[in-house]
């Protein structure tokens, strides 16, 4: 992945003395790349997005003191956006499971995103599209998806195969809608 | 599950590297963490001024700067700009300002001084301002977005990596500030 190397180190000192506006430089500075990353793990669920953003920001909250500084904070704190965006998933699951074989199945109009390729990557089914999102559009390897969803590597690989192929399929299915 | 081999896998998607990176969050997503961060006990509210005032502290000293260089520099930002290269705003947002004595404000002085200087010398800087406290919005009641931008340069660079280089190289970024950096789209 690459790292934004901007000041980071002060603003998280200040942070762990509770210092407000060094947690909104934070928030301002990192939000965005976290919204995106949770955003398309949820399928543009918009308001579950927002809850996920504002539960990272009190883990890590809760976790400035233990932050060591081994990585760079954008990584640590899209770590924790990825955890909480899992949790997230499994009980959407939970509580309406989704039909994953129904790439329409997923984002609802009121979340609709805005070009074909995001729609088709939200309609994937919520495993194939974890992957592709942390791999494809956000740089992820197979190994550090394998940490964070505890699985290894090899399904990783196997699940973006999928993914890809369900897109392409999805996206030619369009194209061949227009052309008709 | 039976995982493919490599040759066999499909390519990348076609414009998935077109995606954007980032996807800014809702406005009222800011206010909403750090009420609860508050409510928590993580953060301190900042004194009922506003800023604080130690920002405030920070805030007049850099004002002093601007003022300062821009009258030791005689037409610094007036002079014209022959310049193709594109242009950028360098945005000052509070961060983690230190609070200033006489001798930190000093300091600051010969540092803005200094940077501006080499900026001014390479024909990158044209113009900058500091920002009053308050804002007014329109439509009343709408969020005030923005509304604690301090101040402001535009710049000339060779790209939007060169004018990040130079916006770290800041004073405000040294002091812990939030220097945001926008492509003016305008072509000249």
């Amino acid at each position: 992945m690459s790292e934004d190397a901007g000041p980071d180190g002060p603003l998280i000192e200040a942070a762990r003395r509770g210092d407000e506006w060094a947690f909104r430089a934070l928030y301002r500075r990192h939000t965005p790349r976290l919204y995106a990353v949770v955003l398309r793990m949820l399928a543009w669920r918009r308001d579950e997005a927002d809850d996920v953003v504002q539960e990272t920001w009190m883990r890590a909250a809760a976790g400035l003191g233990r932050f060591r500084g081994d990585a760079a904070v954008a990584t640590w704190l899209t770590g924790i956006a990825i955890r909480c965006a899992l949790e997230a998933l499994r009980r959407l699951s939970a509580s309406a499971p989704a039909t994953t074989s129904d790439l329409d199945g997923t984002a609802t109009e009121a979340n609709e995103p805005p070009i074909d390729l995001e729609r088709a990557i939200a309609g994937l089914p919520d495993g194939y599209r974890t992957v592709l999102v942390l791999h494809d559009l956000h740089g992820y390897t197979h190994a550090e998806i394998a940490r964070l969803l505890e699985v290894d590597a090899g399904t990783s690989k196997s699940q973006l195969f999928h993914a890809r192929r369900a897109v392409r399929a999805r996206l030619g299915a369009v194209t061949a809608e227009i052309v008709s | 599950m039976t995982i493919p081999p490599d040759p066999a896998s499909p390519p990348p998607l076609p414009g998935v590297d077109r995606l954007p990176a980032d996807i800014p969050p809702p406005a009222t997503l800011e206010a909403r963490v750090i009420e609860a961060l508050r409510a928590r006990g993580v953060v301190r509210q900042p004194p009922a001024s506003g800023r604080g005032g130690r920002h405030w502290r920070y805030d007049a000293a850099a004002a002093m700067v601007l003022l300062a260089v821009g009258a030791a520099a005689g037409t610094w930002w007036a002079r014209p700009s022959v310049d193709l290269r594109p242009r950028f705003m360098l945005l000052l947002y509070p961060g983690t300002s230190p609070v200033l004595d006489a001798t930190a404000e000093a300091a600051t002085a010969r540092e803005y001084g200094a940077w501006l200087g080499r900026l001014s010398a390479a024909g990158r800087a044209v113009s900058g301002d500091r920002l009053a406290d308050g804002a007014a919005v329109v439509p009343p009641g709408a969020p005030a977005t923005g509304s604690d931008l301090q101040g402001f340069f535009v710049i000339t660079a060779d790209s939007v990596e060169d004018a990040r280089r130079i916006a770290a190289e800041s004073p405000h970024a040294d002091r812990g500030g939030v220097v945001v950096v926008r492509a003016i789209d305008t072509p000249r």
